[in-house]
This record gives C-alpha cells, sequence and structure tokens, in this order.
C-alpha cells in the first residue's frame, strides 16, 4: 500500500527552474490554498471553494501532502514563495516571516537568498485550536519588530472566509535557531473579531508606536477597513478602556450580507502597515483582489498623517478612511498583483517588502523587496522591474 | 467626554436617542413639570416596559422610574429602582451622569430581570447591565435589587452598534437571547448564557443583525447618524469638501427593540426616526417577522428589515390629534390580551411623554395592529 507521501510525491511537478512544486490541478490545487502558498485566498473566495477546500482537509492523505508541501518550499532558492512577508534583521541575518503552516521563516544573509527554517509553531497553538479547530496549524500575517530586547510576533488565526478571526502574540529573545536563548512563548489572544457583531477583521496586525511611545495595533481586512486599537504597556494586551479608530475604508454596499468580506464593489481594503518617517505616519494598505493568482489586481496605497490616530490623507487630500489612497506599487503584466507590504529601514534605506503574484509561474505570490523612493513631497514610491 | 459642557451640548448634538435626553426621567424639550406624586391617569413615563406581579403592574421607564397600577390605567409612582449607581458602571463610565436607560422586565424561574443600559451622552460609549429581584412590590420587605453586572458593552471606533435599549427573551427552543441597539449599524441579537446575565461563550456565542437602516458611509463612526439633525458636526474631523454628497439615507435612526412570540413567528418591534422632540418628534413603531430567531426578520412587503424593511404598526398615528409621535414599545401578553406599551408625545402637554397601552389587534395575515386614538 502505498504511503501518503509517496502518493503526494505524484501531484509535484518540476518547474522550469528545477524546484518541486505541486501541479495545480485537481486537489492539489484546493490543497495548496491551505498551505504556504495563498492561503487568506480563502477570505475572498465563496462559501463553495472553502466547502470543497474543507472536505479536501477531511482526507487522511492531508497529513503527508502537507509535510511534503512545506518541504519544497524548504529548498533553498531566490525567488522564494512568499504570503504576506514581514521582515527584521537581527546581527548579520535577515529573517522573514510569512503566513503559512506554524508561520513559515525564512533567513538570509543578504536578502536574496533565502533558507527556509523551522516554523515558529510545531502545532496550533492551544487557544487557537480550541477557537478554530478548522484552522488546523496555519497561522496568518505575521508582523515582527523588537522591542526592549525582545521580538514581537503578532499573527492572526481565522476562520476561513469568515471574520470570526483572533490576532495573539508570541514573543522570544532571539530570532536565531542555534541560540540557547531561543524559544518561542506564545502570550495568546490579543484582540478578537466575530461575525454577526463586528463590521471588521482581526487580522492582519502590525505593531506601531504612536507619540509618547504609545503603543497602537493597526489591523484589518475587508469589512469597514482598516483599524488601529491602543495596546497596553507590556504589547501583550489591548490598553483599557479600549481606544479604536477606523483609519482606512472603502465604500461597501450596505446591503451586503454582514458575514461577507465585500470584495465584489471595489471595497477590499487590508493589511495595514505603519511607518513613522520625518514626524509623519504613513500608512500603507493593499487594495482590490489579492490572492487569486494571475487575476488578482491587488495594489498597494498609503496615506499620511500627523496623528497615529488618523486622518490619513493621500496626495489629493483624500482622507483613507473615505476611500483615499495615493499609489506606491501596482501590478503590471508580469506581476498582475502586488500587495500586502511591510516597511523598514536598514541601514539607512527604506524597503518595501511585499508579494507579488508571478504571471510566468501560474500566479504563485513570490517575494518582493524594493528600495523605496521618496519624492520631494515625502510621497513613497517603489518599482517592479 | 461632554460632562464637562454637558448643557452647552444639549444644543448642539444630535438629539439621538430618547434615553439619552433624558436626566433623570425628565424630558428635554418638555420643560420638567413636577411628576404628580399621587395617583395619575396620565403618567409621563420613557421609553415604558411593564409587567404583572399578583394584581400589580408595573411599569418601568428610563430613569430607572417604576410606577404601579392594578387596572392599567391609574398609576401610583414608586421608588426608583436604583439609589446608587452600580459599581461596574461608575468604574467604567467615571463620568457619565447617573441615570439607567431603556429598561427591560421579565420574570425567568421566580426571578425579576431588569436589563438597562449605560451610556456617555452622544456616544456609543455604552453598556447593558442587569439586576435582579424576588420581587417587584417594593413594598415587601424581600425586595432588593442585586446588580449582576455588565452583559455587554460597545467602544466607539471599534463598534458599529450602541449597547442600549436591551430587550431579553426565550426563543421557541428554550435558548436565551438578547435584542439590543440603538442607530449606527442598527439592532443586535446576542445569545445569553443560562444564567441570563452573560453573553454566551463559545461554541454558543451568536451575534446577528436583525434590523437597520441605511447609513451614509462616510458618516463618521462616532456618530449615531440623525439624517434630519442639522447640528451634526461631521466636518470638525474630515474635510467639508469630502462629506459634501448629499445625504439620502436615514442614517441609521432605528433603535429600541423588542421580540414578541407568537404563534410560531418572531415578532421583531423597532422605533424608527426622532423621538425626544416632544411635538416635533417624528417616532413611528414598525415590525416585522422571522421563523427563525436570527432572521431574516421580513416586513408585510417581504422587505428584510436588515435592509430597511419595517411595517407600520400604528394605524392612525399621522391622524391623532392629541398625540404628535409614538414609539419604543414593549409588548405582552396579560390575562390572554395582548397589549402594545409605548409612549407618545402629548400635544395638549407641551409635547411632554405619556405612557400609551394599547390592545394589539391581529389582521388575517398575522400582523400586529394598534389604534392610538385621541
Amino acid at each position: 500500500m502505498r504511503g501518503a507521501a509517496e502518493f503526494a510525491l505524484d501531484l509535484l511537478v518540476t518547474n522550469k527552474n528545477g524546484h518541486l512544486v505541486p501541479e495545480w490541478t485537481g486537489p492539489a490545487r484546493a490543497l495548496a490554498f491551505t498551505s504556504a502558498a495563498d492561503y487568506h485566498s480563502a477570505f475572498s473566495e465563496d462559501w463553495t471553494r472553502m466547502r470543497r477546500l474543507s472536505d479536501i482537509l477531511k482526507a487522511a492523505l492531508v497529513p503527508g501532502l502537507l509535510t511534503v508541501f512545506a518541504h519544497t518550499l524548504c529548498a533553498e532558492h531566490f525567488n522564494i514563495q512568499a504570503d504576506d512577508p514581514a521582515m527584521i534583521k537581527q546581527d548579520d541575518t535577515y529573517y522573514l516571516f510569512c503566513t503559512g503552516e506554524g508561520i513559515s521563516v525564512f533567513s538570509s544573509k543578504d536578502m536574496k537568498k533565502w533558507e527556509s527554517r523551522k516554523p515558529v509553531f510545531a502545532e496550533a497553538p492551544a487557544w487557537a485550536a480550541r477557537l478554530y479547530p478548522k484552522s488546523g496549524n496555519t497561522e496568518l500575517a505575521p508582523d515582527i519588530s523588537l522591542h526592549n530586547g525582545t521580538y514581537y510576533l503578532y499573527y492572526a488565526v481565522s476562520t476561513p472566509g469568515a471574520n470570526n478571526s483572533t490576532i495573539a502574540v508570541a514573543t522570544n529573545r532571539t530570532l536565531q535557531p542555534e541560540s540557547p536563548d531561543f524559544k518561542w512563548v506564545d502570550h495568546g489572544p490579543i484582540v478578537e473579531s466575530l461575525a454577526g457583531r463586528d463590521m471588521w477583521n482581526a487580522i492582519y496586525p502590525n505593531l506601531a508606536f504612536g507619540d509618547q511611545g504609545t503603543p497602537w495595533l493597526a489591523l484589518g481586512s475587508y469589512w469597514y477597513g482598516i483599524k488601529v486599537a491602543r495596546l497596553n504597556a507590556d504589547l501583550t494586551a489591548l490598553a483599557q478602556p479600549e481606544e479604536w479608530s477606523t483609519v482606512a475604508a472603502r465604500e461597501r454596499y450596505w446591503k451586503l450580507e454582514e458575514t461577507d468580506p465585500g470584495n465584489d464593489l471595489s471595497s477590499a481594503v487590508e493589511s495595514p502597515f505603519l511607518f513613522k518617517k520625518n514626524g509623519q505616519y504613513y500608512l500603507f494598505a493593499s487594495w482590490d483582489q489579492c490572492c487569486s493568482g494571475v487575476n488578482s489586481t491587488s495594489k498597494v496605497v498609503v496615506g499620511r498623517s500627523d496623528k497615529i490616530t488618523g486622518p490619513y490623507l493621500d496626495k489629493e487630500g483624500q482622507p483613507m478612511r473615505f476611500g483615499g489612497g495615493s499609489l506606491v506599487v501596482g501590478g503590471n503584466k508580469s506581476w498582475p498583483g502586488v500587495g500586502h507590504n511591510s516597511v523598514y529601514t536598514l541601514e539607512g534605506k527604506d524597503y518595501l517588502v511585499f508579494q507579488g503574484y508571478d504571471a510566468s509561474d501560474q500566479g504563485r505570490s513570490k517575494l518582493w523587496i524594493q528600495e523605496i523612493h521618496w519624492d520631494a513631497d515625502g510621497w513613497p514610491s517603489a518599482d517592479l522591474q | 467626554m461632554y460632562s464637562n459642557n454637558y448643557r452647552l451640548s444639549l444644543n448642539s448634538l444630535p438629539h439621538f436617542l430618547c434615553a439619552l435626553t433624558f436626566v433623570a426621567g425628565l424630558p428635554l424639550y418638555a420643560q420638567p413639570a413636577p411628576q404628580p406624586q399621587g395617583p395619575t391617569t396620565d403618567p409621563q413615563i420613557h421609553d415604558p416596559v411593564m409587567a404583572k406581579e399578583g394584581d400589580t403592574y408595573y411599569a418601568f421607564g428610563t430613569g430607572i422610574t417604576v410606577q404601579s397600577s392594578k387596572d392599567m390605567k391609574t398609576w401610583q409612582r414608586e421608588p426608583a429602582v436604583f439609589t446608587t449607581a452600580p459599581e461596574w458602571y461608575t468604574k467604567m463610565f467615571p463620568n457619565a451622569r447617573f441615570g439607567q436607560w431603556a429598561p427591560d422586565i421579565s420574570l425567568h424561574n421566580g426571578i425579576w430581570y431588569l436589563y438597562y443600559a449605560v451610556s456617555i451622552f452622544g456616544r456609543n460609549a455604552s453598556a447593558i447591565g442587569v439586576a435582579t429581584n424576588t420581587t417587584l412590590n417594593g413594598k415587601d420587605p424581600k425586595s432588593k435589587w442585586v446588580d449582576r453586572g455588565m452583559v455587554v458593552k460597545s467602544v466607539p471606533g471599534r463598534d458599529m452598534w450602541n449597547a442600549i435599549d436591551p430587550n431579553v427573551f426565550i426563543d421557541q427552543e428554550g435558548k436565551a437571547w438578547m435584542d439590543f441597539g440603538s442607530f449606527w449599524g442598527g439592532i443586535k441579537l446576542v445569545r445569553l448564557k443560562d444564567n441570563l446575565v452573560e453573553a454566551a461563550d463559545p461554541p454558543d456565542r451568536e451575534w446577528h443583525t436583525i434590523a437597520a437602516r441605511e447609513r451614509y458611509w462616510k458618516l463618521d463612526e462616532r456618530e449615531a447618524g440623525d439624517a434630519a439633525n442639522p447640528d451634526l458636526k461631521y466636518d470638525l474631523i474630515y474635510p467639508k469638501a469630502v462629506l459634501a454628497r448629499e445625504q439620502t439615507s436615514d442614517n441609521g435612526s432605528i433603535e429600541g427593540p423588542f421580540m414578541f412570540v407568537k404563534n410560531g413567528y418572531y415578532y421583531l418591534f423597532g422605533s424608527w426616526d426622532r423621538c425626544c422632540r416632544g411635538v416635533n418628534s417624528t417616532y413611528k413603531l414598525v415590525v416585522g417577522r422571522s421563523k427563525k430567531v436570527a432572521g431574516p426578520y421580513l416586513d408585510r412587503l417581504n422587505q428584510r428589515m436588515d435592509w430597511g424593511g419595517g411595517t407600520m404598526v400604528i394605524k392612525d398615528l399621522a391622524e391623532s390629534k392629541r398625540w404628535a409621535a409614538a414609539g419604543h414599545n414593549a409588548a405582552y401578553t396579560f390575562d390572554g390580551v395582548d397589549y402594545l406599551v409605548f409612549h407618545a408625545y402629548d400635544r395638549t402637554d407641551n409635547g411632554r411623554s405619556k405612557l400609551v397601552i394599547r390592545r394589539i389587534e391581529w389582521d388575517s395575515a398575522g400582523w400586529p395592529t394598534a389604534t392610538l386614538g385621541d
């Protein structure tokens, strides 16, 4: 009798770079949505697909398939598949955290050649397994930052296609797996959104510090847009009493079912990232359709504000809260959709780290790291070349 | 936040909630007249709910005021429920004026549950709390209201709903629910634990929006949404040009839900438009129904209540000489008769808000109506 892993190998093909990748058809294609690649397409796809996906998940061969698929991603390569990339540098090493089984981790000495490392979570945190039994060990949209000698990894766990989602945080004293201090400690949920109750979605966390060092969490995806919520001083819970503001939103047809993310009328906005420069807060976000391979239309937009709670205005003075946003980088023929960015200053240069859907590789989501150009008026942009 | 300039705020901020315009039960637009201390057949009240214990009817209103009657006609004032603010409330709302709003009263397993709301003027910084008692008779030595804490709260900037105007009921499968809400994104329904004092935890946790009206999407999330109010201060927060688009929506003016279960249907009542403006009020009662508690609730024309649907309940509101507007109802069956209990603004008494009780007239299609008269 053939083992699951052997069976899975039948579904893999060799691509033009010589890497084993899953054949993009049938069950393997659907399976890919539950893996590192394009997991969050689930948020913007229809329920039919989700049901199909859930049926496949139930199949006994899935654990074996996931292992093989994860192993495929682990191969060293330059042009890695990456979803929702977040990056940080410790000593001479860059670490990249991505959506995936247990949160995918890659390391690099040069931001070009990436090596796959052990995921953050070997198994889903107990609270996540209890609240989201169908989400397996898939954690979404990580955000990494260093604060007072501790690395804070914010992440989300969600029910595909619904805004039943929770943002949580894990910490570590070091990102070097070889260090004796290396140990991820999960601090559990910070904020939860619930279908029927909330018109927002607790995914895509991003830690930012406002004036006087006040910590805030930007978050959000679809529904009524992007929120900021104040954190307490230890960065592991919301400050009390709670302080919230909506900072970016696009028009949503009011008769959409409240369980509908709202991606049909160009209302899609998600994946915030806050970056402070020259006394201004820059709010980056992604617009339009992500996660649809070559049919993706996502793009990165920005607005800025004197205050972390907004209002964030674009180049034309339109508030992002009411649909405003200036283009930072958009898709082209080779890369139809780009988005889900983060921003970092490394050795005095500002970098936009994001994902792009590769038209030459069946629309797979690939890592992009581009230096940001700041124009004379202080507006950021990036190239796709 | 508005407590320091409360009186100024009263003149400039939207007066969107009946409860909000009340301080210790006195209407804002009517000059306060002393409530009769003796029996009256014309009781002032706001946001009334009612219960019968033994041979006595009790009416509770924003305040929380209590009045009693043997015949639903002549009413006697009783001591207010709260003489001090519950501890959780003063902790959460140190700046809020003491005075709970829009109560709900019901009996479960021999215990009276009184739900009420606490809020800060003009904001959805609000919470719903509950107190229990073994009797409604204040003269009974056993009478003692026990604070059971907070059930739900809403947070400005986080929530597109407002935790006021609670109503608790048991569905046909024996599950407990609370419907509540005012303006913003509409009326919510949340499953309660069997103890009736907490929202349910997973896996029983369940929330739905069951009634809503269109809200202009660029209305600031901190605004309740009153399309008819010329004093809205949106442009203080966002550039005026952005808000120049003509507003045609109702901006979500719906509140005061009440659920009534009859003949296999859940009837959801709500109040539309503007309360609390005396004779200028435009308050009106609407209803929809569903065979499933989670909805959708459909009106007589099969329009969904969460998409702006609603069927008028009072047949003769427009013709009434005495009553300018009527709303914020409850519905009960006493001794086999269904009653609609609500408040209406009295043109013959400076637009004061009065207790009105009318028999529900069920039409052949099973829709509730009522005649206000003069």
